[in-house]
């Protein structure tokens, strides 16, 4: 038991954050809403050659087989400065496909900087697909993949101007069947899939409670900053409380896809449940507290509040959380206790 | 390339126990399995199973299980602290007696490995560890309560001694214990925190009077503590004279933090009451399922977050603040198991020798979980700690 980052992850997490504080501010992620375009070409480039679009690819695959302990923290850090485009879904989701093919797959799938987008049931809008070399998609039991000009798109208008949605509404030709000798793949990317979107609230959580922080230290009323009041200084309390106890689920759940642990599913469940729990209330006592101003447009707070609105649907709403943990629960009931936490069935 | 590739990494997080850990989860066990009272032991605020309750400290003294974390000189086995997580998770799963001397072991226990002089760690520790002192809290005033700053009981220095005179309440275990640690003022002329000692009285001393004070379960858990002229020997002093509040806040933080709210129990109550969801299931809401899954996943993100906190003490940083933050969550999510709990027995709820659900234990759990908000420093100055000190939202 070693409940801590590593070094290297550390610096990982550091270099990354800051290409983002530098390459992503608010006033960019605005401009990109005028052009409806949320994809910056050069940014994902960028990324690219920082090594983040292929961490987690394995060696052979060109990539450096970081492990998920490190990429969830990245993925925070994404959601942290809103990074509009999809670097997160990319490695979470692309790259953990790609890593269960033989490279011979790869040659017609993967190139460099490629963008790929990627459609799931928990997740089914694909992601500034105009800018995507290729499209992967499950359809039970299999995960396919089909050039984009042979897709033919539907756009969607997301409430989260920062994502460009897309809908396959038709395909051209029959899709490659992606080849593979992992049983559980699918769970193994449902899993990914909640460890990423997790990670992304948890960034914007602390995102905007910094955001808010700054905001009550800074706006008087009757004399003084309104962070001086109990009222407020107790709804930014609980906005903490619940980032804190958000955050060992994501980094317990990130460890247990780097070990194929047999609970990685119950652990993923566990993350998205709480950092969208964390969520809802963060945006909802950090919108109050900046009073009318939390409901301007002007005002950055919704950037990373939008963002949040949207995740909380995919890869895993309420129901479908609740649904699967207490099945879970339910087989398991004669172990749960004290002892059940780092059980390993 | 900012990257390092993996062969350099020479270290992952590991979020499962070595072989060494699971021994000591298995020696653990055992012992416990063969050591706990088979009946439930009496109430230990009353006087005979108070009595009862020492014995349990004396006889898991004897195991050496007192405190795994403390030195083998003073009756520990010099653990860290993941295998005091162990520990306390075979604990609470062997459903063992409360530690009624929590004040001691793991308040004014760790206190003493602080501030206290080896002479004190020799006195105090071991006698603590065996049972021979069980300790009360003797914090709060009449008229200093979430405000402690303003407390007004004075030990004055004459010569080796302290002369005290005044009164506490409030004070856990006070009714039966044999010691009682706290805050005085030892400089009359100065205010607020300052001019402060953090004193040792035993509550045999001449003058002392305890005065007991019925809980929501009718038992005395607490006392009110009259001082007339009570003399205590200057060896008594913890730390500098007039250094007491920062000695009484490391206390506090330990009594927020992961020594006494060690994740154990949540995890088992969050448990009882996924079971008892179960077997009602049939006649139960979608409301009540939701709060019973909300509550269990709770109690695991507790669990997770202290053995992260572990993990990074024994790495070698230091938690102050943040331990509010777990103070708030533990305290609530306790109260909102009891609480779900309720609305699940229905009209058994209110039954105290109900045997199909066991209400009588909910019960209780359930008034008791009124307190957690409220002691250690109400959740309120808790959300004010972690505004002003994490936050840092202006004062």
């Amino acid at each position: 038991m070693d409940f801590t980052f590593s070094l290297d992850q550390e610096q990982f997490k550091g270099s990354v954050r800051s290409f983002l504080s530098d390459k992503v501010t608010t006033e960019d992620i605005r401009k990109s809403w005028e052009t409806n375009d949320a994809f910056n070409l050069d940014r994902w480039k960028s990324l690219g050659s920082l090594g983040v679009l292929s961490a987690n690819l394995k060696e052979s695959h060109g990539g450096l087989n970081v492990d998920y302990v490190a990429m969830a923290l990245i993925a925070e850090e994404m959601g942290y400065y809103g990074l509009p485009e999809p670097a997160a879904e990319q490695i979470f989701l692309t790259n953990s496909v790609l890593n269960y093919l033989d490279s011979s797959q790869l040659d017609n799938i993967l190139f460099e900087n490629a963008y790929i987008g990627f459609s799931h049931p928990l997740s089914p809008y694909i992601l500034s697909a105009h800018k995507a070399s290729g499209i992967i998609f499950y359809e039970e039991p299999h995960f396919n993949f089909l050039p984009l000009d042979q897709c033919v798109l539907e756009n969607l208008e997301s409430n989260d101007p920062s994502r460009n949605l897309f809908r396959i509404k038709k395909l051209k030709r029959e899709p490659m069947c992606l080849k593979h000798k992992f049983k559980n793949l699918n769970k193994f990317i449902e899993s990914s899939g909640m460890l990423m979107s997790s990670a992304l609230l948890l960034g914007l959580s602390r995102r905007m409670l910094d955001l808010t922080k700054i905001y009550v230290n800074e706006r008087e009323q009757f004399g003084k900053p309104i962070g001086s009041f109990q009222a407020v200084k107790h709804m930014l309390a609980d906005a903490a409380i619940n980032i804190e106890f958000s955050k060992s689920f994501i980094y317990r759940a990130a460890s247990s896809l780097d070990t194929m642990h047999s609970m990685m599913q119950l652990h993923s469940y566990q993350a998205k449940y709480m950092s969208m729990q964390a969520s809802e209330i963060v945006t909802k006592n950090c919108l109050q507290a900046h009073g009318a101003m939390g409901y301007t447009w002007e005002m950055d707070l919704h950037i990373f509040a939008r963002r949040g609105w949207s995740l909380k649907g995919i890869w895993g709403d309420q129901s479908f959380l609740e649904n699967n943990i207490l099945r879970k629960l339910e087989n398991d009931l004669p172990n749960l206790g004290s002892t059940y936490t780092f059980m390993d069935s | 390339m900012l990257l390092l590739k993996k062969e350099t990494q020479a270290l992952m997080m590991i979020t499962s126990f070595t072989d060494k850990q699971k021994d000591f989860r298995s020696e653990v066990r055992n012992w416990f399995q063969s050591n706990t009272p088979k009946k439930p032991l009496l109430s230990l605020d009353t006087q005979k199973g108070f009595e009862q309750h020492r014995e349990w400290e004396q006889k898991l003294s004897k195991g050496n299980w007192s405190m795994v974390t403390w030195p083998k000189e003073y009756g520990g086995r010099n653990l860290d602290l993941i295998q005091w997580l162990i520990f306390e998770e075979e604990y609470y799963r062997a459903n063992a007696p409360i530690r009624v001397n929590q004040n001691g072991v793991f308040l004014l226990g760790p206190t003493l490995m602080e501030y206290g002089s080896d002479e004190q760690k020799k006195t105090f520790l071991s006698a603590m560890a065996e049972g021979r002192h069980i300790w009360a809290q003797a914090w709060s005033e009449p008229g200093a309560g979430s405000d402690m700053a303003a407390i007004r009981t004075n030990a004055i220095r004459n010569k080796d001694k302290f002369i005290i005179n005044g009164q506490k309440t409030w004070s856990s275990r006070a009714t039966y214990a044999d010691w009682a640690f706290g805050l005085f003022r030892s400089d009359p002329d100065a205010t607020r925190h300052h001019g402060l000692s953090f004193i040792l009285v035993p509550l045999s001393s001449k003058g002392v009077t305890v005065r007991p004070i019925p809980q929501l379960d009718g038992e005395p858990g607490f006392a009110e503590i009259y001082f007339d002229d009570v003399e205590v020997p200057i060896e008594n002093l913890i730390g500098e004279e007039g250094s007491g509040w920062s000695i009484a806040m490391a206390t506090a933080g330990f009594e927020r933090g992961l020594m006494l709210r060690s994740p154990a129990r949540f995890q088992e109550t969050a448990s009882r009451l996924m079971k008892l969801f179960f077997k009602n299931k049939g006649r139960l809401s979608a409301t009540i399922e939701s709060n019973v899954i909300d509550c269990w996943i709770k109690a695991e993100a507790y669990a997770l977050n202290i053995y992260q906190t572990a993990s990074n003490i024994m790495a070698g940083n230091k938690i102050g603040p943040e331990s509010s933050l777990g103070k708030v969550f533990w305290s609530e999510l306790d109260h909102k198991m009891h609480q779900t709990a309720m609305h699940i027995l229905g009209t058994a709820g209110e039954l105290k020798n109900d045997q199909a659900d066991n209400a009588a234990e909910w019960i209780k759990g359930y008034m008791f979980s009124y307190s957690g908000p409220i002691y250690a420093g109400t959740n309120e100055i808790q959300k004010n700690i972690i505004a002003e000190r994490l936050l840092g939202l202006p004062r």
